[in-house]
């Protein structure tokens, strides 16, 4: 064998001792870390189902709602701050009879009105201005598809079953509950209660008569997603108009 | 005779101003015309509210506007399903329709006519310095938010929508949310950890592999 071709081949030996060596510390870096990634996305995924069913007994027990968002005085992403008070004259008809008063209209995401229900264990919860997840993170929520508290119609307040409307299984046919905005009082007294849908909107839809729904998730008791909606109808008994201040 | 004739030309003025106040168009005749138009009755719910709280923005020339375009969206695309359309599906008038009608019939909307309604909505918006944003579109519902910014000339009717010199803001009055609210535990972001992980799995799977296969070589 030629010296050109010993230099080769050793050349060649060295080159592959010197990538094997290499690859076995990365095989002994890597294996441990694969594994350990491994595992730990298993058992993300294993743990994934019990924990959703788990998490909103652990926000009820903890408090999922930050302190920031408990505050009435938050931040409203949907209006800016200069934005004017909607505050507006109107002609409502009571026992045939036509009144003006002043109502004040709440934008999107605002503070509308604290509902009570005290029979049920339902005090000062706060109602916010629409349904969508960063309204119903801080309280229940007025669905802008119903009629404004206060006017003729159906009143639609929807709350998380683990946090604000935890109680609301609680209610029972009779119970009295108010909702009190800055511009008036109402006083409702539960009438029925019914379990429906998500995909059946007949409860949520305008109606002739005066009245508030309240719903939430039913899971047969449980918390958590549902499919089911947990409503109580009320009817409206009384409503107190008040002063409204005017800022100039 | 003096005044016989200022009383007659007293009676005349009085005639022609009850006569306008008749025929001036409000928000009332709008929210009706969207009704007669077969929009959904939450929807309707949603645009009379909308309009409560800013009817004193738009003059009635702009509501014949929103009520002429009203009427279009419902002969262009309501009336051929109803009845002696075109495509009839529902024997009844868009005046007359249920809900699950309007249902009905929106699922027969091909993409290009519902992504003609919200053109529409948003340049119907525009017009009137109202930011309308479609959010959602299923297959029978529409999603739709209006922002109207105050303290401009926002009655003018023929502005650029741009609301660009405002001394006030503005803020989102009506958002349209689903008729159901999810309210359940909330689920995003358990969801989104779970979705790492599948693909953090997938990932360290394929490392695995890798470095199976560079060994056995």
């Amino acid at each position: 064998m030629s010296d050109a071709v010993k230099k080769t081949e050793q050349h060649a030996h060295k080159h592959k001792t010197s990538s094997s060596r290499v690859l076995r510390t990365v095989t002994y870096v890597l294996t441990p870390f694969l594994i350990l990634v491994i595992l730990c996305s298993t058992a993300v995924l294993a743990l994934f189902k019990p924990f959703k069913d788990f998490k909103p007994y652990l926000d009820t027990t903890f408090g999922a709602t930050p302190m920031e968002v408990r505050n009435l005085r938050t931040i409203n992403k949907y209006r800016d701050d200069d934005a004017p008070d909607q505050v507006k004259e109107v002609e409502i008809e009571i026992n045939g009879k036509q009144e003006t008063h002043t109502m004040v209209y709440p934008y999107y995401g605002d503070y509308y009105a604290e509902l009570n229900c005290e029979a049920a264990g339902m005090k000062n919860i706060p109602v916010y201005s629409g349904q969508d997840n960063y309204v119903l993170e801080k309280g229940a929520g007025w669905y802008n598809g119903s009629v404004f508290i206060g006017r003729p119609g159906n009143v639609v307040i929807a709350g998380h079953n683990h946090t604000f409307f935890y109680n609301l299984p609680k209610c029972e046919i009779g119970d009295v509950v108010t909702l009190e905005t800055c511009y008036c009082k109402c006083t409702y007294i539960i009438d029925e209660r019914v379990v429906f849908h998500e995909s059946d909107y007949t409860y949520v839809y305008p109606t002739d008569d005066d009245r508030l729904t309240m719903y939430t998730c039913w899971n047969e008791g449980r918390l958590g997603m549902s499919q089911y909606r947990l409503a109580f109808i009320c009817k409206l008994k009384d409503i107190e108009w008040k002063e409204v201040e005017t800022k100039e | 005779m003096i005044k016989k004739i200022s009383a007659f030309a007293a009676a005349a003025v009085i005639a022609a101003s009850l006569s306008v106040s008749a025929f001036a168009t409000t928000y009332e005749d709008a929210v009706q015309a969207a009704k007669e138009a077969g929009v959904q009755s939450n929807n309707v719910q949603e645009l009379d509210n909308f309009l409560q709280v800013h009817k004193d923005c738009f003059t009635s020339d702009e509501y014949d506007d929103m009520i002429a375009d009203l009427n279009n969206i419902r002969d262009t695309y309501v009336a051929p399903y109803c009845l002696g359309g075109s495509k009839e599906k529902v024997a009844k008038a868009p005046a007359d329709l249920s809900e699950q009608d309007k249902i009905l019939i929106g699922k027969e909307w091909t993409e290009d006519e519902k992504k003609a309604i919200q053109d529409d909505l948003i340049n119907l918006g525009k017009k009137h310095n109202v930011i309308v944003t479609i959010t959602k579109v299923d297959d029978a519902h529409f999603a739709v938010a209006a922002e109207h910014k105050h303290g401009d000339s926002s009655s003018s009717g023929s502005g650029n929508g741009n609301g660009g010199n405002n001394n006030n803001g503005g803020g989102t009055t009506i958002k349209s949310d689903n008729p159901v609210a999810s309210t359940g535990a909330g689920e995003t972001n358990t969801s989104n950890a779970a979705a790492v992980a599948a693909v953090t799995l997938a990932m360290a799977g394929f490392g695995v592999f890798m470095v199976a296969k560079k060994n056995r070589a």
